[in-house]
């Protein structure tokens, strides 16, 4: 049974999804007609799951170009009345906020739901963004399900709210909700059929008008007020109440799952739990009723104090004097997510009792030794990564001008290359947000430094936003070197197609917006597309750009090694002539290609052939003549 | 009979198949009418890093992230990455590692050392007697692919480890899991690793 038909399943029917999947059919139940989003861990799945199903639901789905595009385009379909999703990891939810802001003061008509998944650890996001701070900001209501069945339920209980208060809803999830995959029960899909329809109403939706924005703040302010009354009522909250309980915890999200293993293994039958579905706005006299009703409460919540840090200020308007415990108190770390060994010690603290095992010495030290004798396995470059190609390019032409890359600042950017940043290739020197490299190498250049800036960013990140600071660097005639590494594709996330791709989401061929016509537009003069396979005359062109002053450009293009794989477009593998190898392992330390071995025994290269791409770049660097193609 | 909990932990370098092995014996419990939860990261998958995935299932389940020694079933697909899970073991855990090294760029570049394979099943045996190694890989490469290491390692370790789940289930599973043209491949792969799982028996018997 592939995904499609799961997605179409029917309501009773119970399959294992995983969490992201399971919010593609809570998208499905909900009737929602229009889905965009930006691809990033952990979300990326609701848009690729939709898509499968876009044509049996008339579902329109789309990547959009960036995460601020894609909520305009959902905010759009719904002020027509129709319900939309919008998907995104945290850091895009920073991007699409001007959007979010106004669209606060408007609200929506259809139902409108922006998911936002945060990463506690971090597993793969630039910072423990906890994103249930914006609702502060926007008034904006916020859900958190717990796992993925109530990611699924909980969706549509989203939709309901925001069609009922006007309200775009933030759905936040984070990695171990998206990511776990569990056995949902499929429940009924709704249909919806509206005569989409945008009406006029000026003093609602245009901005330019102050009195306009002084009663929208208003409308916003009472209409959450009129939402905080009515989430005092299940099932925006869970309460498990036990008689007699001295002690309660306030939880929501993930959390919940591990206080409720931890409580039915360990029968803690005393713990009352109020468990909050709805973060924002919070049932007030729900709250301040569990508090009074409990001697000690603790809150159990990953990232921030945020359910902490509201509560407690309840206790001082309500002068309630119950204990509340937390992170301020040390019982619960803000960095790094949960499991259920920190969950169990915070209650073995919070309660005086001994639930967890202790790991003997014995196993303790045998742990320690594994620790050390370990080497770490960080994510290399694929055997065959155009990157690859790209930055020993750029590393070639640097030595050629007997320069370092520790004096040539080179500003990284988000996507596959930023693992440029690990030994053999030590490269980026910055990793901070979408398109920042070039704005960056900017700045050097209006610092005064004498150092050569350097930006390097993926096609799909100068899509998102990399055109508008390469504008700024054009208006402004100043002097950096940006490499474009286009290949083709949203590589990290999952090979999503983005507008250079020709592709949509749902397979459709469409136009390829071609990066070189858009870079040349914009006025760049110095404008190079080379082969970052082709080492000779890619160092060559960048070697030259160096020396050259002003904005120069060059689009090192190749598709991703993954994708091309897919396709059989690899090449026949490479092998190593051992009676040739001398065993000086340049290849190794210039590709930093997995797909090298070192054998120790007779201290020489061997080549992975199953893994070996044929991208060649090995055998160009072998000083030997060693390496050459089956 | 329901069991409360099973925990399995499949440790691996990405493009292993390690997310799909978890995912067969996943939709199995499911199909066994279990509760279940696999947690897994994604993102790193197909890159060549490291990568665990829990699969758990049974009446009470909620955390998709098994607990510090609380694996009953490790199947390591790579012997380093076999030893980055040693913290879930404890001493009724059965092991199952695969000996085909898989060195990372920092062994390849001679900056670190790949652990000694002895001193890795050493450091297992410290804790639990089911240890069992095997060349996997070797046995996919003989049936046609190395893709299939990671079913032929299941066929083992659910013949050693009893995994509470029904054959049925876990045949099934592969056949709606795997990609129809490799479906073959993969059940003769099982039957393979459960043919090594019986030799690893009565050669211990003996």
């Amino acid at each position: 049974m592939d995904l499609r038909e799961i997605l179409l399943g029917k309501p009773g029917e119970k399959y294992a999804m995983m969490g992201n999947e399971a919010i593609a059919r809570g998208a499905i139940e909900s009737g929602v007609k229009l889905a965009t989003g930006y691809p990033g861990t952990p979300t990326s799945e609701v848009i690729d799951s939709l898509a499968l199903v876009a044509r049996d639901m008339g579902m329109n789905v789309e990547w959009s170009v960036n995460e601020k595009v894609a909520f305009e385009i959902a905010l759009g379909a719904a002020f027509a009345g129709i319900r939309a999703l919008v998907t995104m990891k945290a850091p895009g939810i920073n991007v699409a906020l001007d959007p979010i802001m106004s669209a606060a003061y408007s609200g929506t008509v259809g139902g409108l739901v922006i998911l936002v998944g945060d990463d506690p650890h971090p597993h793969t996001t630039q910072t423990e963004q906890d994103s249930r701070w914006l609702s502060q900001m926007t008034y904006l209501p916020v859900v958190e399900p717990s796992d993925p069945q109530e990611a699924k339920d909980f969706l549509k209980m989203a939709y309901e709210l925001s069609e009922q208060f006007s309200l775009p809803v933030i759905f936040r999830t984070t990695t171990r909700i998206n990511h776990t995959t569990a056995d949902v029960e499929l429940g009924e899909i709704i249909e919806i059929n509206r005569d989409p329809y945008f009406r006029r109403d000026p003093l609602r939706y245009v901005r330019a008008s102050m009195t306009g924005n002084r009663q929208r703040h208003m409308w916003l302010i009472e209409t959450v007020g009129e939402l905080r009354d009515h989430v005092e009522r299940p099932p925006f909250y869970s309460l498990i109440s036990r008689k007699n309980s001295k002690y309660g915890i306030i939880t929501s999200g993930v959390s919940y799952v591990y206080l409720t293993e931890l409580i039915e293994k360990h029968q803690l039958d005393s713990l009352s739990i109020l468990k909050l579905n709805v973060t924002n706005p919070l049932p007030r006299r729900t709250i301040t009723d569990f508090l009074r009703r409990h001697e000690k409460v603790l809150i159990v919540e990953e990232l921030d104090p945020y359910l902490e840090t509201k509560i407690k200020k309840m206790t001082y308007e309500e002068n309630i004097d119950t204990k509340i415990l937390g992170k301020e108190e040390g019982f619960l770390p803000r960095v790094d997510e949960f499991n259920l060994d920190v969950v169990g010690r915070a209650l073995e603290r919070f309660l005086g009792i001994s639930i967890l095992k202790q790991p003997n010495n014995k196993l303790r030290t045998i742990i320690e030794k594994a620790n050390s004798i370990n080497p770490p396995r960080t994510p290399p470059m694929c055997p065959g990564c155009p990157h690859i190609g790209s930055y020993m390019a750029l590393k070639t032409a640097i030595r050629k001008l007997k320069l370092s890359t520790d004096e040539i600042a080179i500003f990284g950017d988000i996507g596959c290359y930023a693992l440029s940043f690990q030994p053999p290739w030590q490269m980026i020197w910055t990793e901070h947000a979408m398109g920042s490299s070039i704005g960056m190498a900017i700045g050097l250049d209006y610092s005064g430094s004498s150092q050569i800036a350097v930006a390097t960013i993926g096609d799909s990140t100068f899509f998102h936003m990399g055109i508008q600071p390469l504008i700024d660097a054009v208006q402004h005639k100043r002097n950096i070197l940006v490499l474009i590494l286009d290949n083709g594709t949203i590589a990290m996330t999952g090979h999503q197609p983005h507008p250079g791709s020709g592709i949509t989401v749902t397979g459709k061929k469409t136009v390829k917006v071609d990066l070189e016509y858009i870079v040349r537009a914009i006025g760049v003069n110095y404008v190079r597309v080379v082969d970052p396979y082709d080492l000779q005359e890619a160092t060559e062109a960048v070697v030259k750009a160096l020396k050259m002053d002003g904005v120069r450009v060059i689009i090192l293009r190749r598709l991703c090694a993954i994708v091309a794989r897919r396709m059989g477009l690899q090449g026949l593998p490479y092998y190593v002539i051992p009676d040739k190898c001398v065993g000086c392992k340049l290849c190794i330390i210039r590709t930093g290609c997995p797909a090298l071995i070192w054998i120790e025994e007779n201290k020489k290269v061997k080549i992975d052939e199953p893994y070996c791409f044929g991208c060649g770049l090995c055998a160009e660097v072998c000083p030997k003549d060693a390496i050459v193609r089956r | 009979m329901m069991i409360n909990e099973y925990n399995v932990l499949i440790s691996g370098v990405g493009g292993q198949g390690g997310l799909t092995l978890s995912r067969i014996i996943g939709f199995a419990a499911v199909r066994d009418g279990y509760k279940l939860r696999i947690g897994e990261t994604l993102g790193m998958s197909q890159r060549g890093g490291s990568v665990i995935s829990y699969v758990r299932f049974g009446k009470s389940v909620y955390s998709p992230i098994i607990p510090s020694n609380g694996a009953d079933l490790l199947i390591g697909l790579e012997p380093m990455e076999a030893l980055r899970a040693i913290k879930y073991i404890n001493e009724e855990t059965v092991v199952i590692i695969n000996e085909r090294k898989i060195p990372p760029v920092v062994v390849n570049l001679g900056k670190r050392e790949y652990p000694d394979i002895n001193e890795i099943i050493d450091l297992f045996r410290n804790v639990t007697n089911k240890v069992y190694v095997h060349d996997f890989s070797t046995e996919a490469e003989k049936l046609g692919s190395i893709r299939v290491t990671n079913v032929i390692s299941l066929g083992t370790a659910y013949h050693l480890a009893k995994i509470p789940l029904s054959e049925e289930s876990i045949i099934d599973s592969i056949r709606s899991i795997v990609p129809e043209k490799y479906i073959d491949m993969n059940l003769l792969a099982y039957k393979k690793g459960k043919e090594i799982g019986e030799k690893i028996i009565s050669s211990s018997q003996q």
